[in-house]
């Protein structure tokens, strides 16, 4: 899953707090217009615009001119892959199409346009909302109110949350490391801290302190709102500071995504929202490339990535092959057929009455017949853990902790399976929750 | 004191001092060195006359050309399994890449007939014959006339275009070494006290953190940090070694883990049983060659993702590449079964000095000590690579 480090620059999010307030920096949302019916949801993107049914509304990569929407119904059977050769989709017979995926936001013949919220004429007759020119969508892989489905694996590449303005300096950035919304510098994207020690709105860190924690610097001109404070340091310099903490770098943090300072005695990153809390029965191992998702035992779990993607002279358009009302070749040609499909991928079973936390962890129903994707809500059957909505498994030929020989298992433009991070797992939190490496 | 004592005093000191010289405590010292290439060991002819005769092995278009011999039927069943990318041939569409065993290829495998490499003999005999742990192969013979080499896995790879030296894959996953940090492999030689003989030394081959650098004309920099990852404990592999005459070689490793990247994205575990390293210790740039048995099956996996998943791009066929695999497999016989489940293979390797950098209690603990702007256990030249990386 590619929920790497993200940097969503047009600054769209908010936290609305999902548990201790005390670890989480709470942004203001910014006022706005916007048209009956349009709601607001709590995710773990940050707070979103949703329909009125609560489903999350997307905007599409595909759609580069403003005003215009490339989703249509117009069923595509074939594609060309990047070597040129061509190919088929599966299910000619009960082909999925864009608009049967990812529903248009529909405006009525009442509706009508304000503040960002414009109405387009489609050419098949509808009548879509788009905000700042950029059509609206919810997605079939969203079954509940605050749900980003769309957003885990190859979903990524094409969608984006409609997430609500948020008060943001120009030098803070938000950014994400796979589950864990944090402030970053705009400039380097450098992960931000606050401390323990900084009362009363203003830094204590000064002299020594100072150059293991960097101060994020505001200009003399810097306008306070929205949260956002700019108190003077000893030197008489202003930093920012986020509902009275100051905020600041840690010397030791290279990349985008280091967060070295983690665990720093009176330090915390500064995060939008507290982490979501794993289930008991999954744990984080630190692989050679990274943490990673595991089951109880330290196994990986990887789950299966499924778009069709027309590209190269094609539509453009990414379709799933991993809803639940499909049945897809792709799920199998990678592991033979289904009994031989079910002896290599096995899923996470749930105990009676196990529950996640319902947006990044679940328990879904597995289909009847072995496939990775959960089976359409409200069918009785096997109960397994998911992750934003898909089942997760282990690998056959894996046999101990660490081991990765599942990841990427697949064709890329197919079907692919994938680990998935854990990045960030451990921001302001104790590692009891990681496998330790057993000897060997 | 006495001019006499005096100068039996210095004498004596003089003495002491090449004492500890000859004894390794004060003399010893660590080499380190980095990855920078790698390729199949074996015999690669620029024409491929001597080693692939009959041509380069056919890749999985052709067999998939061979298997539906007209447009039609080739649209017809790729229309009917969602083909892509010539690979769903078997029965029922199953995948010739990762579900080998249901695709069955007409065209013949073309395997190579090179009897020159470098490498190891496993086994211990002389001429392959099979013995109670190994099945009857053929051997190599290196370039300067070391004979009884196993290399089994060459007579898999050797005409298939993608795997040789400058092809496809091999470039590419070159490449990769030079653009990623997954693959990086790192070796650290400790208690040396003489480079050029020396009874008893430590090796360590681990998984590495930093990138490597390449100066103005493509040479690799030497002398460079780089650090190990010591979180990475799966991949951290010690093995006693002997240089004689300036060539290090280690003892067997049962086990040995490396992280690399095989084709344009993927990246997998090469894990070898029995393992042995060999470097010559010469210069800042060194040449090295890693041999030992892959478990057929294990190896196969692995080639699957990372190049078999790109078959086109390496011509591979790998329904026939799996069967050559078996055919050719030489080690770790099966009792039951009689068959052997393991295969020989041998790989060259450049290495280029680096100076192998552990965790300090800094990077363990992330002690209260103040710092430096920057971390100072990174040299300045590295210090530009990951400031540009940052931004």
């Amino acid at each position: 899953m590619k929920r790497s480090v993200l940097f969503a620059t047009i600054s769209l999010l908010s936290a609305t707090l999902l548990g201790n307030a005390a670890s989480a920096a709470e942004l203001q949302l910014k006022e706005e217009p916007r048209p009956q019916g349009i709601t607001l949801q709590n995710t773990i993107d940050g707070v979103v615009y949703a329909d009125k049914n609560g489903k999350t509304i997307y905007t599409a990569g595909f759609d580069n001119k403003p005003g215009e929407s490339k989703c249509t119904d117009k069923i595509v059977l074939r594609g060309i892959e990047g070597h040129g050769d061509p190919f088929a989709f599966p299910n000619h017979d009960n082909r999925p199409t864009c608009l049967g995926q990812t529903p248009i936001v529909a405006a009525d013949a009442n509706s009508k346009p304000v503040g960002q919220w414009t109405i387009i004429d489609r050419p098949d007759g509808l009548k879509q909302w788009a905000y700042s020119g950029r059509p609206l969508y919810t997605s079939v892989k969203d079954f509940h109110p605050g749900e980003t489905n769309l957003l885990s694996l190859g979903g990524r590449g094409d969608f984006r949350a409609l997430t609500v303005p948020v008060i943001l300096p120009p030098e803070v950035l938000i950014g994400q490391v796979t589950t864990a919304r944090i402030l970053t510098t705009a400039e380097k994207k450098l992960t931000l801290y606050t401390s323990a020690a900084d009362t009363n709105g203003k830094s204590n860190c000064e002299g020594a302190c100072a150059t293991k924690w960097h101060p994020v610097l505001a200009p003399e001109v810097a306008k306070e709102q929205g949260g956002w404070t700019a108190p003077r340091r000893a030197d008489g310099a202003r930093q920012w500071a986020i509902n009275g903490k100051p905020l600041y770098t840690f010397a030791r943090d290279v990349y985008p995504g280091d967060y070295r300072g983690n665990g720093q005695p009176g330090w915390e990153v500064a995060l939008l929202a507290p982490l979501t809390p794993m289930p008991d029965v999954i744990k984080v191992y630190d692989t050679v490339v990274g943490p990673k998702f595991t089951d109880s035992r330290g196994w990986t779990l990887y789950v299966f990535s499924c778009n069709e993607k027309d590209e190269n002279g094609g539509s453009g358009l990414h379709t799933a092959c991993d809803t639940p009302d499909q049945r897809s070749h792709w799920w199998t040609f990678n592991c033979g057929n289904v009994p031989t499909c079910a002896d290599t991928w096995r899923p996470v079973l749930a105990a009676e009455g196990a529950k996640g936390d319902g947006k990044v962890w679940s328990v879904v129903t597995l289909q009847d017949q072995w496939a990775p994707v959960r089976a359409p809500e409200g069918t009785p059957g096997k109960q397994a853990w998911a992750y934003m909505g898909v089942p997760v498994f282990t690998y056959k030929y894996e046999d101990r902790p660490g081991m990765m020989e599942g990841d990427l298992i697949g064709i890329r433009v197919s079907g692919q399976w994938e680990s998935i991070d854990a990045g960030g797992y451990d921001i302001n939190h104790s590692k009891t929750t990681q496998v330790r490496a057993a000897s060997r | 004191m006495a001019r006499r004592d005096f100068w039996k005093t210095v004498g004596l000191g003089f003495v002491a001092t090449a004492s500890l010289t000859y004894s390794g405590v004060a003399s010893a010292k660590t080499l380190g060195f980095v990855l920078t290439n790698w390729h199949y060991s074996g015999q690669f002819t620029p024409d491929n006359k001597i080693e692939c005769p009959d041509g380069l092995a056919y890749g999985h278009r052709d067999n998939f050309r061979a298997q539906f011999k007209t447009k039609e039927e080739q649209d017809a069943h790729i229309d009917k399994f969602a083909d892509i990318e010539w690979t769903f041939r078997g029965p029922n569409g199953e995948s010739d890449i990762y579900v080998p065993q249901m695709v069955e290829d007409s065209l013949p495998y073309r395997e190579g007939q090179g009897k020159v490499s470098y490498g190891f003999n496993l086994d211990g005999t002389k001429n392959g014959q099979a013995t109670n742990r190994t099945c009857a192969h053929a051997k190599f013979t290196s370039p300067e006339g070391e004979p009884a080499i196993d290399n089994q896995i060459y007579q898999t790879m050797a005409c298939v275009k993608g795997m040789r030296p400058g092809g496809d894959s091999d470039g590419m996953a070159n490449t990769q070494l030079i653009s990623k940090v997954v693959n990086r492999i790192v070796i650290e030689i400790t208690g040396v006290d003489d480079e050029a003989n020396d009874d008893q030394v430590e090796v360590t081959i681990a998984h590495g953190l930093d990138k490597v650098l390449q100066g103005p004309t493509g040479e690799f920099i030497p002398h460079l940090s780089q650090r190990m990852d010591e979180k990475a404990k799966d991949f951290i592999f010690h093995a006693k070694a002997k240089i004689v005459n300036g060539i290090l070689t280690t003892d067997v490793m049962p086990s040995l883990e490396v992280v690399q990247m095989s084709g344009p994205g993927e990246w997998g575990v090469r894990a070898f049983k029995d393992a042995r390293l060999k470097i010559t210790l010469a210069g800042d740039h060194a040449k090295a060659v890693v041999g030992g048995y892959h478990d057929v099956e294990r190896y196969y996996r692995y080639w699957a993702k990372t190049v078999g998943q790109h078959a086109i791009t390496s011509n591979s066929s790998p329904a026939s590449f799996y069967r050559s695999l078996h055919r050719n497999a030489d080690g770790y016989k099966d009792p039951v079964t009689g068959k052997c489940t393991a295969i020989s293979a041998s790989y060259d390797w450049e290495l280029t000095k680096a100076f192998i950098v552990h965790e300090t209690p800094e990077e363990k603990d992330i002690s209260a000590n103040v710092l430096s702007d920057t971390p100072a256990d990174v040299p300045a030249d590295v210090k530009v690579a990951l400031v540009t990386e940052a931004q």
